[in-house]
This record gives structure tokens, sequence and C-alpha cells, in this order.
């Protein structure tokens, strides 16, 4: 039986996913989670060690089935000729990821024949980088029909695509061919001006800090000027333009070490300038009056603008795959494979993002086993939820690694720290005994989809914690440290169907409080990725002032 | 078709890179012209929306006259799809 195993392969974010021969995405994972390192920048995705462990999760037999090898570009940038100069971008970075996505495309095959699980040379399936994000929010879309916008930082031919979906078979209406005019180029080059790391992908920073400034008139008059669009199609403008454009900014933006609110106004004028450019790409979209509106590309993990377009643009409904960057392509590329092989549609998720490892079941029985001398360790069972709750309401903090990881950026319940949002004091509390974090930047609420609107405005389903949403103007006393600084929140709505553990301890949260809403925020070590395995959990108890972990359903707590 | 093709390549190098009609010279490579990269894959995006085909990004570059490369679109646009 024939398997298809899906590389990201664009030089950073790689990841890897497995789909069986009935079309189910049966694993998915970034390998920076695998290495425990940001972005992983040029490691192959079929990293030997991280192939072996994906395939150890399955059901795949050697003896019995194939492998296909499918990958996330159809061409590499040298070999389209893409600009490799960009006025907004470094040279160094540009020809660094050249250079790292040449060698991933002579390279793929190697580690299938070091673990047997080809023969001889591997025949790469290649396919277009678009129509592979758009296959990824085809599969977790619930609309069979819907036009899907990809929004990213670079494509095969420019860094926007627009297709059209019908019945998940999907057509692509347009692409961009001016490489250069890229939301994603524009967001990377704002989140420098503002000091950050667009290496480290701080584009999140960006978006946060934005709530903390104004929108200067003059600011959004100099930025607006990067890009214009002609029949919905951004071009870049020309160099001297750019240039003109770095010297009217010059006094707003923020060197490195510089305080951070120092940055704030350029943030909020640089999101508020990529929410017109993005206007400007869904207006086209609603030309077709799509019944659905699927966004997509690395610019659409952009939360605080997900969260306006449904009720501005009138939409039925909008989504947002739970993986909407280069990692998640890793499916895209699989599912085009498994799609085209069997003359079939993108089959649909079943809605779980949970598609990484599970955790180690051995390590956790050996890590009980010798805990005794250090921690109390309690075996909750099936009442872990409420448990959790319990302690959440009495001000605990408590990490949870339970069942598969997410696949995605985001902590969904599954790799998270959990929290009483309720007290004003828990987002500096987190800061200081466990994140470390800027303290401007909020954390995310969990909320029962069937009660989301009576804590939002314009509530809609966020399932996957991509909508920036505005609270409530009599709820945010309730829960003010999951309130940004513009009285949003960047919801995560839950369900029992899909989210049953986390949606039962909201509730029993909310049966013990009142206030059916938790504090989410990811499990990681500060500047790691989030946690893979149990070492890593119990590293981030041990090296903070977590007050447990949750392994599975045995509550782990440092002796006091 | 090949003509259109032709006089929509010239069109868009007026237009998009400001070059002057008799200097595309169809018997001559694209580097050999002085069309710059960034305006060789705009002009590919031009002949896939105005004739509805799928042009590989690549092609241009791996055509050794700007003729041949008419050609080649001209090949996609007849071919039954």
């Amino acid at each position: 039986m024939k398997w298809y195993v899906g590389l990201s392969n664009t030089g950073h974010d790689p990841a890897i996913s497995i789909v069986d021969p009935d079309g189910n995405v049966v694993f998915a994972e970034a390998t920076e989670r695998f290495l425990q390192v940001k972005r992983a920048w040029g490691v192959p995705p079929d990293l030997a060690a991280h192939l072996k462990h994906a395939f150890n999760q399955t059901s795949f037999e050697p003896s019995r089935d194939q492998v296909e090898v499918c990958t996330s570009w159809a061409s590499t940038q040298r070999a389209s000729g893409r600009a490799l100069l960009h006025p907004l971008m470094g040279r160094n970075q540009l020809d660094a990821i050249a250079d790292y996505q040449a060698d991933l495309f002579d390279n793929h095959g190697a580690s299938f024949r070091l673990l047997d699980l080809a023969n001889g040379p591997v025949e790469l399936r290649r396919f277009e980088h678009h129509s592979c994000h758009t296959a990824t929010a085809v599969h977790f879309s619930k609309a069979g029909d819907a036009v899907c916008l990809v929004i990213d930082g670079e494509g095969e031919t420019g860094a926007v695509s627009q297709f059209t979906v019908a019945g998940r078979r999907i057509k692509r209406d347009w692409r961009s061919w001016n490489a250069g005019a890229s939301l994603g180029f524009f967001y990377r080059w704002l989140t420098v001006k503002c000091g950050f790391s667009d290496v480290l992908g701080e584009e999140w920073k960006v978006m946060g800090l934005a709530a903390c400034g104004q929108v200067r008139e003059d600011l959004v008059e100099a930025l607006s000027r990067t890009l214009t669009f002609n029949n919905h199609r951004p071009v870049l403008s020309d160099d001297d333009v750019v240039a003109e454009i770095d010297v009217q900014i010059q006094h707003a933006v923020r060197g490195v070490g510089e305080p951070v609110m120092q940055a704030a106004d350029l943030a909020a004028s640089g999101q508020y300038v990529y929410s017109r450019f993005a206007d400007e790409l869904v207006r086209g979209s609603m030309e077709k009056e799509p019944e659905a509106l699927l966004l997509t590309g690395g610019c659409a993990l952009n939360s605080s603008y997900n969260g306006t377009i449904q009720t501005r643009f009138g939409l039925p409904s909008v989504e947002i795959p739970p993986c909407p960057a280069d990692d998640g392509n890793a499916i895209g590329a699989a599912l085009l494979a498994w799609s085209v092989d069997h003359d079939a549609p993108i089959p649909p998720s079943d809605g779980s993002p949970y598609l990484g490892s599970a955790p180690d079941q051995h390590m956790i029985a050996r890590f009980v086993r010798h805990a005794a001398d250090h921690f109390d360790v309690a075996e909750l069972g099936s009442g872990s939820a409420g448990a959790v709750a319990q302690r959440l309401s009495e001000g605990d903090i408590i990490g949870v690694m339970r069942g598969r990881a997410e696949f995605g950026p985001r902590a969904l319940g599954h790799r998270s720290i959990l929290a009483d949002p309720r007290r004003a004091d828990m987002k500096d509390r987190i800061n200081k005994l466990v994140k470390g974090r800027e303290p401007y930047r909020p954390f995310a609420p969990v909320v029962p989809a069937h009660l989301v609107g009576e804590w939002f405005e314009d509530a809609n389903e966020s399932p996957y914690m991509s909508k920036t949403l505005k609270w409530r103007q009599d709820r945010q006393a309730l829960v003010p440290s999951v309130v940004h600084a513009d009285g949003t929140g960047r919801v995560q709505t839950v369900c029992a169907q899909q989210n049953a553990w986390l949606f039962d301890l909201v509730m029993a949260f909310a049966g013990q409080t009142g206030v059916p809403v938790v504090l989410n925020t990811s499990l990681n070590i500060m500047g790691k990725p989030i946690v893979h395995s149990v070492e890593d959990t119990i590293a981030v108890l041990m090296t903070t002032g977590l007050d447990a972990v949750l392994l599975e359903d045995y509550l782990i707590e440092k002796r006091s | 078709m090949l003509e259109r093709i032709k006089g929509q390549i010239v069109n868009t190098l007026v237009e998009h890179a400001k070059m002057a009609p008799a200097d595309v010279k169809f018997e001559l490579a694209i580097e050999e012209i002085g069309i710059k990269s960034v305006d060789a894959v705009y002009m590919c995006g031009v002949l896939e929306e105005e004739f509805g085909i799928e042009v590989d990004p690549a092609l241009i570059f791996e055509c050794e006259t700007l003729d041949m490369f008419a050609h080649e679109i001209s090949a996609l646009v007849i071919a039954p799809r």
C-alpha cells in the first residue's frame, strides 16, 4: 500500500507529515519541536532521526508498504530566477534561503534509503508552493466550496495567490508574478525596524506591540508607499521609493537594545498599513462572493487582522488552518499527491490539530517510579480536568503535556501552561516565574465556543487561536490578565467534540468560579520551541516557578 | 497566435520595463536584450493570465532566444487542457 510523506522544504520551518493509504493525515510535526531549535533554519525536514520517530508513531509496515515523497516547492528560487535582491530584505538572508533550498532539493531521499524506506534513488513529487498552502487550508476547512487567499512571504512566482475551492477540489484563479511584492516581507522588514529578529520569527512581538502605540499619519503615509495594487495584485515600489521610505521612518525606528516602547507607534502604524494592504486582497476575493474565505500563508498568522474581516466584509465564515505558515505545507504536499493518485478531492480533517508526537509513556512511567524522592505525584485519572481546574482557581500555574502535540505554532491545550485569568497579577506572575516575556505581550484566553458571543463583540469561531477579537466592555474587568492593551484577546474557542478534555476543564473552572475563561500560553522555556519530550517538560518545571505539570493524568509537583 | 503572443511580449516590455519597441529583438537571448530577470518573470505572469495557461517560472531562462520563448508559450496556448 502507498503511503505519502510530505516535506516542507523552504529552508526554514521544516516539517514532516505522513498520510496513510486512505488519505488520513496520521502524523505531522515541525522539525523545531523534535530538535528544540527555533525555526530549524537549514535543517532537512527528512532528518533521519525525526523520520524514524515519525514512522514509529504510525502503523506503516516496511515489508508491505511503499512511500511517496512529496515536497512543498515545484522549483527552487535559483532555478526559477526569482529576484534574490529585495529592497526590504537583506541579501544575506535571501541568499541563505536559496542555498538551503538548493541543498534540500539535492539531498532529499538519503534518509529514506538510510532507514530502508526506499530502494535506490527517491523520485520526489514536487508541488507548487501555494497549492500546498491551499490544500492544507482545504483539509482543515469545514466548507467544501470557498475562495482561498494565500498571503505569504514568497511563492513560486510571487507572494500572493487566489484559488477557487469547489467540492474540495482546488483551482488557481491567479498568482502574483511580482516576486518582491510581498506582505510577508513587508511585515518582516517592519519587525527588523521595530528592533526584533526576523530570523527568530518575532513578528508576533510587533503584532502585540501594535496595541500599545498610536497609528501616526506620517508613518502610515510613508509605509503605505511600499506596495501599490493593480487589479488587486500587489506591486512593489521602485528601489528609490523604498529608499525614501527608509529615511522617512528613520526617526521611529528602534535599535536593538533600545526601550521596546520606542517602536510602539511604528508597530501600530505598520499593522494598520498591513491591514490596508490585506484588505485590498480580500476585496479582490470578495468579487467571487464566496460562501467562505480561507486565509492561509505565513501572513494568516496575523491574528489581529484575521479577527476583523468576517464582520467588516460581511463574510459567512473565515477559516484559517492551525498551520498556515510553511510548516503546514508538509500536509498539503502529501495530500495533493494522494488526491492526484486517487483522482479525489482533498480529504477533510476531523478538525483536530493534535497530529504530533504523543508523550513517551515509558518515560512517564520511569519518571513516576523515580520521582518520589523529589516530587509529589498524584494520579488523577479521569478526573484530571476538574482537579486541574480546581488548582487553577486557587491560583496555581500548571503546565500540561497531555495527548498528542499540536501541529502549528499555537499551544492549544496539549502543550500549554494554564492559569486563572481573573487575577490581575497573573500576567506578571507568569512572566516573572515562568515565561520571562516582555510585559506588554498578551496571554490568550480559552472560551467555550457556545459562550464566545457572551464575552466578545462580533464573535466567531477561532478553534486554532488564529483570531483576535474585542472583549465586551463589561467583561474585561472579570478577566484582566487576558485582556490586551487595546481591549482584545487572541481567543481559542473549544467544544466537546474537538477538545473534550480542555472543554471539560474550562466548564469545570466556570462551575467553580462563574467565569468560563482560562488563560492559555505555550509550555516552553524562554527562547525555546514548545516542549517535545517528557524530559523537556520536567526541565520547564524544574527551571521555572511553575507550580505543577500534568503529564497525561499524573500531576507532578515540586515538593515544598 | 504567435504574433499575438509576440505583440503581448513587446507591449509588456515597453510598459513594464520601459524598453523601446525596437530594442525587443526576438532573435537574441533575454540577457543580450537587457531584460532584467525580475521583468522577465513579470512578463511570464502577464502571459499566464492573458492566455489562461500555466507558465513554469523557469521557462524563460531555459530558452535560448526570446523567439523560442514565444514559441513555447504558443505551444502551451494551443495544447489541449
